[in-house]
């Protein structure tokens, strides 16, 4: 049957969203479904816990197994290397999605901690708690799309990000202890919240995620490893 | 349009390396021009080269005066470019109509009014009209395929370069798209990869041959034919037996009298019966590919 509806404007986001990454909406508000129930269920005193590991911990994880599929799964890769758009514009288009989707949960995440009666201050301000999850889950995004593309494969990419995740969650003592080491800890600030090496630590965290944008872009323009 | 100087392509590296294209020299103007021969030939690695898609080794290539070395460059001739590649992925949950607008925005054709004009010309010109707006999960094997050919076109390129392109489509869709193409080659380059030897005998001026990596003909479709004149036979075989002494069989039918089999070699002296026939392009690339190969090349189709 055909529907009259015409494409009347620059909808490339929506076409990218639709595309392919549609699938990606669904990882994250379905782990967020999880930490909401359990929330319900676990006692009042580890409520906060509950909340604190989904916020700074769990999405960063999230973030990066999101951004490890967002190139190489295009069934259309071939075709979508041929037109003229910029690399960065890709890369925008591409991660912006997953940011996006990442922020909503968030925040969704946020409000049912303010419905259900969770204070979450002691993470910080409105402000500064965004942070918490923000910069550790800009880190991981990078990180995911650039050792996706390294590996040359989406689940290779997305096994790196879930190794070095582990890595720094059983060793998150001894980064923590280390004034060096600290700053590259995703979970850092989430554990020590309001201090001014979580703030050096978050910087820290977003210049690794420009750092990482760079080797992306960098790896990206060499189309023909992906084709 | 295209001029290809010196082109070489390897992959891998050390003992592991394999040489795709070695010394590539080119030179195509506007209008249909085919490139034949045998799987792994290199005819791909040429097309996305040409594409902006893989890197050369070595060699220059130019597309409308733009060397696809330079970035900024490459991006123009990519602004240019229609390309339809060998194995062509699509969104099945898209339809054709909102494919074809996406390969359109991503093609930089940002007016919305005349890339909705534009949409429903190509999707007019490969006839899926009546289609346009239902998921391509449900498409046939050809219905993809014109969709690809539709995306092709959607920036009215002036450098069109098709791998393969009447691969699974049905006889009918197959003239449909040879025609198609040549009506489009009338004011813009046509670059058209094939192993199919009919296809390029029926729309091409100028073509290529290409095999292991090197051009091992340029010239017109007749000129090729001509090349294997004197060197094609029919020899009506009553036992059926296959002739040999360095004969190759193009093609052979079963008939009252026995197995008529049509060869091509060097010479047919130990066969009396062997009657001389008219080369066709066909026969032209089986003699080409002997001399080339040193052996017997396969034709498909």
């Amino acid at each position: 049957m055909k529907n009259n509806s015409r494409p009347s404007a620059n909808l490339n986001s929506k076409y990218t969203f639709q595309a392919f990454q549609k699938d990606q909406f669904w990882l994250p508000a379905a782990i967020m479904a999880l930490f909401m129930i359990i929330a319900v269920f676990i006692n009042e005193a580890n409520r906060f816990n509950t909340f604190r590991a989904f916020l700074g911990f769990t999405l960063p994880l999230i973030c990066g197994g999101l951004s490890a599929y967002a190139f190489l799964e295009d069934t259309a890769l071939e075709l979508q290397f041929t037109t003229s758009r910029s690399t960065w514009k890709m890369i925008f288009e591409r991660l912006s999605i997953i940011a996006l989707v990442i922020t909503l949960t968030a925040l969704v995440f946020q409000v049912y901690a303010y419905l259900i009666g969770v204070d979450l201050s002691l993470l910080g301000g409105l402000l500064a708690r965004q942070l918490i999850w923000a910069a550790p889950s800009l880190a991981m995004l990078a990180f995911g799309a650039s050792v996706s593309l390294l590996a040359r494969s989406s689940p290779g990419g997305f096994a790196f990000v879930g190794g070095f995740w582990t890595l720094q969650l059983f060793m998150r003592g001894w980064f923590a202890n280390s004034p060096v080491l600290r700053n590259v800890l995703l979970f850092y600030s989430a554990m020590d919240p309001n201090t001014h090496a979580a703030a050096v630590n978050q910087l820290s965290l977003v210049w690794i995620f420009v750092l990482l944008l760079l080797a992306t872009h960098n790896l990206l323009k060499k189309t023909e490893r992906y084709i | 349009m295209i001029e290809i100087k010196g082109l070489y392509k390897s992959y891998g590296s050390g003992s592991k390396s394999v040489k795709a294209l070695q010394g590539i020299n080119l030179s195509i103007e506007a209008g249909m021009f085919g490139l034949l021969g045998p799987n792994g030939a290199g005819k791909t690695t040429l097309m996305r080269i040409l594409a902006g898609i893989v890197n050369p080794s070595r060699g220059s290539v130019r597309v409308n005066g733009h060397d696809l070395a330079v970035e900024s460059e490459r991006r123009a001739v990519k602004s240019v470019l229609g390309y339809l590649p060998q194995e062509l992925g699509l969104y099945p949950d898209l339809s054709a109509r909102q494919f074809v607008d996406y390969m359109a925005i991503l093609k930089g054709v940002d007016n919305a009014q005349a890339r909705q004009k534009r949409v429903d010309e190509v999707i007019a010109m490969v006839s899926l009209e009546n289609d346009a707006d239902r998921p391509i999960k449900g498409y046939s094997g050809g219905m993809k395929r014109r969709v690809g050919i539709a995306q092709a076109l959607v920036n009215d390129p002036r450098v069109l370069i098709v791998d393969e392109p009447t691969a699974g489509l049905d006889p009918e869709e197959r003239i449909r798209f040879r025609n198609l193409l040549v009506d489009l080659a009338s004011d813009r380059v046509v670059l058209l990869s094939t192993h199919i030897v009919g296809d390029i005998g029926l729309t091409c001026r100028n073509m290529a041959v290409l095999s292991k990596g090197r051009i091992c003909f340029q010239g017109s479709p007749l000129d090729l034919t001509r090349l294997a004149e004197g060197h094609i036979w029919t020899i009506v075989s009553p036992d059926g037996s296959k002739p040999d002494d360095g004969l190759t069989v193009v093609s052979m039918q079963h008939m009252p009298a026995g197995v008529a089999f049509r060869v091509v070699g060097a010479s047919a002296a130990g066969y009396p019966q062997a009657r001389p026939e008219q080369p066709s392009l066909e026969d032209g690339y089986m003699w080409l590919m002997k001399g080339s190969n040193g052996k017997d090349a396969e034709l498909q189709d």
